[in-house]
């Protein structure tokens, strides 16, 4: 007989009938431990770990059924067979044996090949629970290994793919500690001058690979945002970074939202995300915005499209930017919430404020009690003003700048018509300025006042647009719209930014920043004495430069002007 | 009621397995015979049918394994009136019993003697 | 989930249909079913007659299919789609990509 070799525990209180048992068995191949009664079977099974142990129903100090019972007990979550050996006939009797933890009986006379076959049987029913729970315990640390890791990973990813200034009065966010191994990713910034930088992704896949992504995406952002650059230059670069590291069928799913406080506008660019949706809390009225382009990381750089949505918001009104969590939230019957259900909560809705609220209060009551806010991430972005979201423009400090003084010198920079599609200089000349002593914390004033010079020379000297088309909120989008068309086209022109710094006698510095196109100029001295008085959506221009500035002059023809800035 | 006092191929298989140990077996047979006998008669006396039934069951089983089957008959009558509770000519079978383990002892230690 | 494939006579064209979820756990199926492809077809299509849903790893699978078709010089329809796929897939933009019907 071709078996594998066992270790049997036989409990009998017959000592010629256990000799018998032990002599067979033994014979069979086993190591076989004797007990002449329950109890001494309990210890023997303690001190020898037997596979299988088969034991007299009837026996004195400790019957077969109470030491079965105690045996199963000290067995724990191993499976150890017990075969109740009883001459006992009746149905309930042997009913009883299964009840009482035994496995299968055997009766005396003993049954040689019976024997043999009703333990095979048994050992291999044991050493399949035993893989079995080999199996469960490696699951279980790799499992455990895994969660350490993304721990740790985790830690690391909340020191560069943070979200920013999440905590702005303006925005309301739901994301789960680990939304990022959802795949899902945050990121808000100040941008230097006015407003802020929404940006919402959701990577394909779950867990670290699609984690990883946001890690460069991130850094990309914030680090661009602080310098200034546009929300396309941003996007761009991001995709960029995304097509080269990710493999092909990885993707970011995104939104980006320009929020501008003072001009009350807000430029988005959707791929891959469900429409988003506009509140004006006045009129409660609904405005969606559909995705319009492939998700990031997909199209090579000469592919991506960046058309922009840009729309004009009152103080107070509301966007929504979602990943597919919410629609795609599960009840017990398995089906979607959907957008329709969505649709109802802001029909029905009363309170603006609320709004956020209900949406989640919506979802929980249909998924019901497996709900799971871990997978939804939303965002609700107020228009406000800028006081209340930033009432601290101090910047931030960079860490590694050096301290280079520069007070005494001259910057120039002159763009044509490849560079001025292209290259966008605000960023450079923030830079510049961020390295001087004491310009530093004034950065943000000035790079307001470089970009509106620059936009102006640009846009109204070199690309001839009517700054009138500003005035209404339909208005801005074909501005945009005729800026983009016109850029393309132009064939020759420039712009030119000087800056000049020199320090002043007792007190720290000044600085004269110049602009000139080579456009034909303007009735500057009309505008001059109107932009006084002028209100509307083209908003800051002269009187903010002007009132941040110890003067603004023209010169030639209009197309030049100098502004010279003071600081102690 | 079984034929034979002693169950032939039972103990010739038992032979085969025990082999050297065959002889010590048997003694210890006897030997636990000669112990429960003793205890089914204090039973009886005492009137205690609980003992009286699991000593009678324990000697039906050994007698059994070692082929005795008029014997585990025996027993197995005492058991099962003991289990009722209804005691009926119990001297009577016990003497029965008495004698047939002296029948199977005879037979045993030929077996014993034989090569 | 189940994919078949199968190619025109002419082999040509190669048909990939995808029955159920069309999810994660279909990855290596679908991988098979074009690598494992004995010839070299021109054009590729996806029939989701029978696909009742699709998420964002499907469209990564149909971007590796892109991918392996020769990505921007590929021809690869998505035919038969039913609402729910269209809608996922018009979100996404992927008619910027494959033509979807």
């Amino acid at each position: 007989m071709d078996t594998k070799p066992l270790r049997l525990l036989i409990a009998d209180d017959n000592d010629s009938d256990r000799l018998i048992l032990k002599t067979i068995l033994e014979k069979q191949g086993h190591v076989v431990f004797s007990a002449s009664d329950g109890a001494e079977a309990l210890v023997m099974f303690q001190k020898e770990a037997p596979d299988l142990v088969l034991l007299d129903a009837l026996m004195p100090v400790m019957n077969g059924f109470e030491a079965a019972r105690a045996i199963k007990l000290a067995a724990y979550g191993d499976l150890v067979p017990i075969i109740f050996i009883t001459s006992l006939k009746d149905a309930a009797s042997l009913a009883d044996c299964l009840k009482a933890g035994g496995d299968d009986f055997i009766s005396k006379p003993y049954n040689r090949i019976i024997l043999h076959a009703k333990i095979q049987a048994h050992a291999r029913m044991r050493r399949l629970h035993e893989v079995v729970q080999e199996q469960r315990d490696k699951i279980s640390k790799h499992n455990d290994h895994l969660m350490r890791e993304q721990e740790v990973a985790k830690a690391v990813f909340d020191n560069i793919a943070h979200s920013g200034c999440i905590d702005a009065p303006n925005i309301k966010s739901l994301l789960s500690p680990m939304a990022v191994f959802n795949g899902d990713m945050v990121l808000v910034a100040k941008k230097p001058a006015d407003g802020m930088y929404v940006l919402l992704g959701d990577f394909t896949g779950h867990g670290l690979p699609a984690a990883i992504g946001a890690l460069p995406a991130s850094e990309i952002f914030y680090g661009m945002s602080r310098k200034g650059f546009t929300m396309q230059e941003i996007l761009r670069e991001i995709n960029r970074k995304l097509k080269q590291i990710l493999p092909v069928g990885v993707f970011c799913c995104a939104c980006m939202l320009d929020l501008s406080f003072h001009e009350g506008m807000v430029k988005i660019w959707m791929g891959g995300l469900p429409d988003l949706i506009i509140f004006r809390t006045k009129t409660k009225k609904m405005e969606r915005i559909r995705s319009a382009h492939l998700p990031l990381g997909v199209l090579s750089d000469e592919k991506l499209l960046l058309q922009l949505d840009v729309l004009h918001l009152d103080y107070g009104d509301k966007i929504y930017v979602w990943s597919d969590g919410i629609h795609e939230a599960l009840n017990a019957q398995g089906e979607m919430f959907g957008t329709q259900a969505l649709d109802q909560v802001f029909h029905n809705n009363n309170q603006a404020d609320d709004l956020f609220d209900e949406v989640l209060h919506a979802v929980k009551v249909f998924t019901g009690d497996q709900a799971q806010d871990d997978d939804y991430t939303m965002v609700e972005v107020s228009m406000a003003n800028e006081h209340e979201v930033f009432n601290d423009r101090q910047d931030e400090d960079e860490g590694f700048a050096k301290k280079l003084i520069v007070m005494d010198c001259t910057i120039t920079c002159e763009l044509r018509p490849d560079s001025l599609r292209t290259f966008n200089p605000l960023p450079l000349v923030t830079h510049y300025l961020r390295e001087i002593p004491g310009l530093k914390n004034h950065s943000g004033k000035l790079y307001t006042v470089i970009a509106e010079l620059y936009s102006n020379a640009l846009e109204h000297g070199l690309l001839r647009l009517s700054s009138s088309l500003k005035n209404s909120a339909q208005g801005f989008a074909s501005y945009y719209k005729q800026r983009t068309l016109a850029l393309d086209a132009l064939k020759s022109g420039c712009v030119t930014i000087k800056l000049n710094c020199e320090p002043l006698e007792n007190r720290g510095g000044r600085l004269k920043i110049r602009v000139e196109d080579s456009g034909f100029g303007f009735d500057h001295e009309n505008m001059m004495s109107n932009q006084l008085k002028k209100q509307g959506y083209s908003g800051r221009g002269i009187p903010l430069i002007l009132s941040m500035c110890q003067s603004v002059i023209y010169y030639g023809n209009g197309n030049a002007v100098e502004v010279v800035f003071d600081w102690d | 009621m079984a034929n034979e006092h002693i169950d032939a191929i039972i103990l010739a298989d038992l032979k085969d397995v025990m082999e050297a140990d065959f002889n010590r077996l048997i003694t210890i047979y006897f030997e636990d015979v000669s112990l429960r006998l003793e205890a089914l008669h204090q039973s009886l006396l005492t009137h205690d049918l609980a003992a009286l039934c699991k000593t009678a069951h324990s000697l039906k089983g050994s007698s059994s394994n070692i082929g005795a089957p008029r014997l585990a008959e025996l027993l197995q009558k005492m058991e099962d009136m003991a289990k009722q509770g209804t005691l009926q000519d119990e001297t009577l079978l016990l003497q029965k019993i008495q004698d047939e383990c002296q029948l199977v002892r005879v037979e045993l230690m030929q077996w014993m003697q034989s090569a | 989930m189940a994919i078949w494939s199968d190619e025109t006579t002419d082999s040509k064209a190669l048909t990939i249909k995808i029955q159920g979820r069309f999810d994660f756990s279909a990855h290596q199926e679908f991988r098979d079913a074009y690598e494992k492809s004995k010839d070299d077809p021109s054009e590729y299509v996806v029939d989701m007659k029978e696909t009742t849903y699709l998420d964002s790893s499907a469209l990564g699978m149909l971007l590796l299919l892109r991918d392996h078709a020769g990505g921007d010089s590929s021809s690869i329809r998505i035919v038969n789609c039913n609402p729910d796929v269209k809608k996922i897939l018009t979100i996404s933009n992927f008619e910027q990509l494959f033509s979807i019907s």
